[in-house]
This record gives C-alpha cells, structure tokens and sequence, in this order.
C-alpha cells in the first residue's frame, strides 16, 4: 500500500465520529493521570482496558494510546507546579520547571512543555509512519526462530536496561514465563499447574494480574505514605505563550528531544524515563551556561519534555511492527490487540491497515488535542490536584473491582486480581521488579509456541537458532547484555534515574 | 542490594525448584517434540539458579547494605484493612449485589481509611455507587450481580 492510499485509510479510520470520541476520552484521561500523582498510565491503562472489550479495537487501542501519551503531557504540570511528577518520564521536568515556577515563570514552563512535547509528538508519529511500514515488511520473512530470538533479546533487553537489579529482573521474567504456562497447553491440551481448580484451565488471564501487579499494589504502596503537604506553587500562570527569546533557546533541545526521545523509545528497557534523562543530560552538555541548569533553565524543561512525548511515538515501532513490546505500556497495549483478535505484528499492517494507519492519524489528532487542553484548562488541572489521596484511592480500587468483573462476570477474576495486587506490593516493597515478569507473562506463551514450532522445524535441532543470521544476531546480542555489562554510559545513566526517582519518594 | 534480597533470593530459590519439579513430572519430552513441562522445567531451573546466585551474592558482595526494616514507619496496617475489606467484598458481591456491597465497601474505605466526615463519606459513597452502576452497568452493559437488594425491588415493581 503506498503512503497516499495507507494515509487515506487512516483518515477514514481516525474521523470516524466514534473514533475521535474515544481519542478525546483517552488523551483527557491520560492527562487527568498524568496530573495525580499516585497512579500512572501503566495503572490507568490496566484498569480500564477492560471496559475497551466491547468497543472495536480501532476505538479501544486509540483509547487505549490516548491515556498513554495524554499523561506524559499531564505528567508536566504537577513536575512545573508542585515539584512533583506526575509519571516518571516526568521526574527530570521537576529540577528546572519548579524553579522557573517560584521564579514566576510557570506560564513560560507549562506552554514551551506543552508546545515542544506536541512538535516532538509530530515529529515522532512522522517517522513512526516511515519507519514501521519499512520493518514490517522486513519482518514477513521472519520465521519462529526469529521471533523467538527476538523476544529473548526484547526481554533480556528490558531485564538490563529497565530500572532495578539485573538479577532480580531475571529472577521475575522466569517467574513471569511460568505464569503464562498455568493453564492448558496449546499443542496437547494437558493441563499444566492448575491443581484440580477449575478458572485455571483457561489460564491466568492478562487483565486481572496486570491490574493486580500494577493497579492495586500501587494504592497500597501509597497507603503506606504519609501524605504530606503538598505545596502549589503559588504565582500566578500567565504568558502560556512561549515568548521569542524562549523559543530561541528552547528551539534546539526540542529539536534534539525529539530525535533522542524517538530512537530510544524504540529499544526494549528504554521508553519515555530513559529518553527524558537522557535529554536533560544532552542538553545540559550542548549548553554555552550549564551552570544554568538546576536553577530554572528552560532548556531543561524543552529537552526532556520533548524527548519523553517522542519516546511514546518510537515505542510503538517495534510493538506494531514485529508485536514486541519495548516497555510495561507497550506490553499492555500487546495484550489488548490480542485480546480484540488483532495481534500485532508484520501481519497487522497487511490484514488491518485502517487499525494500524488509525492508530498512527488519530495519535496527530490526539496531540493537538492536548495542546488544546493542556493550556486553557491548566487553571482545572491545578484544581484537580488538590484531590487529597484518601478521596481518589477508593475510586481506583473501585474502577479496578468492576474492571476484573466485567471481563467474565465471575469473582474468581477479583480474587486473582487480589492475590496479585499482595505480590505486586510485595515485590515492590523488596525491589523485584514488576515490568519484566508482566512481558514474560504476556511475551511467554508466544515465545514458547516459537520455540516449539522451530524445534519441530529444525527435527529437535538447536542449530536452527544459530543457522539463521538474524536469529544468531539477536541471540549473540541478549547473551552480551545477560553477561557482559555493555554500554557502561547506559548502565550510569540508570542508575542517576533511580536517585532522582528515590528523591522523589 | 540489601541483607532482605538473602531471604528473597532463598525464597525464590525453593520455588524455583519447585516449579522445576512440577515441569519435569509434566514431562519434559525431547528436543525433537518438548512436551508440557518444557518450558515450565526451564523456566524453574531459571528462577532456582539465579535465585542461588542471588543468595551467594548477598554473602560475597562488598556492596551489600545492612537490613532495612521495611516496614518501619510506614503505615502498612492501611494495607491490611484495604485487602481484607475487599476479600469480604469479593465473598459478599454475588449474595449481596452490586449495588450494596460497592456502597459499604466505599463507606468503610472512605471513613476509616479517608477519614472523611460522616456527611461526605455517605455523599461520596452514594454517588461514586450510582455512578458507577449507571456507567457499568446500563450504559455498558455489564453484567453486574443483583443480589438480594435489587431483586427484592424488583420484585416489588412486578
């Protein structure tokens, strides 16, 4: 399909009335998370991804992006006025935006935030279009051994780059890939870990222990802070218009943010935390006055606000192109295309082209959304965050309990979803990572299918693994990562992320 | 890393052996055809090796910071209450109903955890419940038990 018919189909796809609807619901929900701390898009998007099951997947997955992209703007404006983010790509906005804040510049902060994240938005939904066709096509001549090698790297690439211990976060993907075999095996049809308890045969189900894993664990970890005062800057937000001299230096920053943010979103462990801190520590290099930074440098605030908008753009890549999700969001979104009969991959492109062009419209659509309501509505957003968290929680949970609900009417699904809301707070509380043991649960099943299949192939020869370049490339490359620690500059980089991150708590 | 991940690490150990265990009473079959457990085996011995290494790590590292009491000055009974008052929610809801169970469950979460007067937390409870039925279960369409309450209205209405 050539880009004039595919952008064709996409428009068709993306007006339909019904479609902008749910784009407006999803960007302004996503901006309402991004606005309270205490539940991020991973959290949003586990508990309402049921109520999307009886919408078409079209609606539901714009929806769905809509609350993802929608909070790293929402994300911005507690980081700029309360010194404290929203979501995590937000964290690095709170250094320079709060100071520009008591400095009277809010406005200044808030508008270039919301501006350079809308043209690296664009900018990232641009290349989004060129850049997936291309890899889609590439990728129809995978075959299992491909996709199975793919997935170890994707996964081993999200153990060693995502935050928190190496080895823990092998520890929780082996425990996440045997999660995903609880259940009837596909090939026999032997029931596997059910113990005689009837709801397992079908298996686990994804909705419940996301929203379990991320959804209620993070209302208890929060129940157990003492919720402070939180103080609002109080200046007054005016000249939401970003002046000439602000422009001038905030020009570059968004322009390398943007192509920052987009390849880095694109790498498995990477996403839009990574790509913000990775902007803050550009810019304040590419700076004539670092010095500045620290102290309500508006290039601080341009940089990574562009970068993390652009990141949720470049994570959509590999996810809809080859169906591997580069970060926890992605890995939702995966199990909501499997959910509606759409998985991703290079065959998405091919057999639903007005679900794949759909998607990549309604995200500009969806962009210039939020400049409209980023900006007039600020004055709401600053209400909003006054909602004290012993109001908002019992709502979560709420939305939570008849999200497992409504997927079977049975209360097995609530039970399941308890039992892993306890070990989500557990494992957060002793720092074992969530996001690798919910990619293997989803990645697992799959991942086995893959393996057994090449098995089959290859008459129970591992060489087939091997045989195969691209196979062989990302397999050399996921044992490099496992064992060698590659890319130092990478592993400090994760590391400064988890001490601002522990300052925040 | 702390002196926590010693007993996490054996924890996690012996389930890793454990999962192991039920993969190879699956059967493991061969390279040619893997039978149901071969994944599951692997998995496991994953999870029990990595976990031995984790252990051995917590002894041999230089890096290992003392134990710390995690559960010091933080509010961690809040937790307990929030996870009980839901399993009651769970056995209740299909007796009960919806309607009542979401309302008494939203009154002791907003009262005893929020804290809230008794005027808003009956404000909040009633609203948040109706809400919720009229945008789950009417307009979409979820099958939200009856229970006792709303069948005896609408047997009333018959």
């Amino acid at each position: 399909m050539d880009l004039f018919n595919a952008l064709h189909v996409g428009l068709a796809s993306a007006f339909q009335t019904q479609n902008l609807l749910y784009c407006f619901i999803g960007v302004f929900i996503g901006t309402l998370i991004g606005v309270l701390p205490g539940i991020g898009p991973t959290a949003a998007i586990a508990i309402l991804m049921p109520a999307t099951f009886t919408l078409p997947s079209v609606s539901a997955i714009i929806m769905l992006c809509g609350i993802y992209y929608g909070a790293m703007y929402g994300g911005s404006t507690t980081s700029i006025l309360v010194n404290i983010p929203g979501e995590s790509a937000s964290v690095v906005t709170c250094i320079d935006g709060y100071q520009m804040a008591r400095q009277g510049r809010a406005g200044s902060a808030l508008g270039i935030s919301a501006f350079g994240s809308f043209i690296a938005g664009i900018f990232g939904i641009i290349f989004l279009s060129i850049l997936a066709p291309t890899l889609a096509n590439v990728a129809l001549g995978f075959g299992p051994p491909e996709y199975f090698s793919l997935m170890i790297l994707g996964m081993t690439l999200v153990i060693y780059l995502g935050s928190g211990s190496t080895i823990k976060s092998l520890i929780t993907a082996g425990f996440g890939i045997v999660l995903g075999c609880i259940g009837q095996d596909p090939i026999s049809g032997v029931p596997r870990l059910v113990y005689g308890i009837e709801v397992l045969w079908d298996g686990l189900g994804f909705a419940p222990v996301i929203m379990g894993l991320f959804g209620i664990s993070e209302v208890l970890i929060n129940l157990e802070k003492a919720e402070g005062e939180r103080e609002i800057c109080q200046t007054d937000i005016k000249g939401l218009l970003p002046t000439k001299d602000d422009w001038k230096r905030a020009a570059k920053p968004i322009a390398r943010g943007s192509v920052v943010g987009f390849f880095l979103g694109i790498l498995p462990g990477g996403g839009a935390t990574v790509a913000s801190f990775a902007s803050y520590a550009l810019e304040k290099k590419f700076s004539n006055q670092p010095e500045r930074f620290g102290k309500g440098a508006i290039e601080g605030v341009a940089g990574p606000e562009s970068a993390n908008n652009s990141a949720t753009m470049g994570a959509m890549v590999p996810l809809l192109t080859l169906g591997i999700p580069s970060n926890v969001v992605m890995a939702l979104l995966l199990a909501a295309l499997i959910i509606h009969g759409t998985p991703p991959g290079p065959l998405l492109l091919q057999n639903h082209p007005e679900l794949f062009w759909g998607i990549i419209i309604s995200m500009f659509v969806g962009n210039l959304l939020l400049l409209v309501l980023n900006l007039p509505l600020i004055g709401m957003w600053v209400r909003i965050l006054r909602i004290p968290y012993n109001i908002l929680f019992p709502l979560i949970v709420l939305f939570c309990l008849i999200g497992a609900y409504s997927l079977n009417s049975m209360v097995s699904d609530i039970f399941i979803m308890l039992i892993f809301g306890i070990l989500g707070y557990l494992m957060k509380k002793y720092e074992y990572e969530g996001a690798p043991l919910i990619l293997a649960f989803i990645l697992g099943p799959i991942l086995e299918t893959n393996l057994r299949q090449s098995l089959i192939l290859s008459h129970g020869s591992l060489q087939i693994f091997v045989s195969r370049p691209i196979s062989l490339i990302c397999l050399l490359l996921a044992f490099s990562f496992l064992f060698f620690p590659l890319v130092p500059a990478y592993r400090k980089l994760k590391l400064r992320i988890e001490e601002e991150e522990d300052k925040q708590v | 890393m702390n002196m926590n991940d010693r007993y996490t690490s054996l924890l996690w150990a012996v389930i890793g052996f454990y999962i192991a265990f039920e993969g190879y009473r699956l059967k493991l079959g061969t390279l040619h055809n893997p039978g149901s457990g071969f994944i599951i085996f692997w998995g496991g011995l994953v999870i029990f090796t990595v976990g031995l290494a984790l252990f051995a790590i917590t002894f041999t590292s230089r890096e290992v910071e003392e134990r710390r009491n995690l559960w010091k000055g933080r509010n961690w009974t809040s937790g307990i209450k929030v996870m009980a008052s839901l399993f009651a929610f769970v056995f209740v809801l299909k007796w009960v109903g919806f309607l009542l169970s979401t309302f008494l469950l939203l009154l002791f979460l907003l009262k005893s955890m929020g804290h809230q007067r008794w005027r808003t937390t009956f404000f909040i409870a009633g609203l948040t419940t109706v809400s919720c039925y009229i945008i789950f279960g009417v307009l979409i369409d979820t099958q939200l038990p009856k229970g006792i309450l709303e069948t005896a209205i609408g047997w009333l209405y018959r």
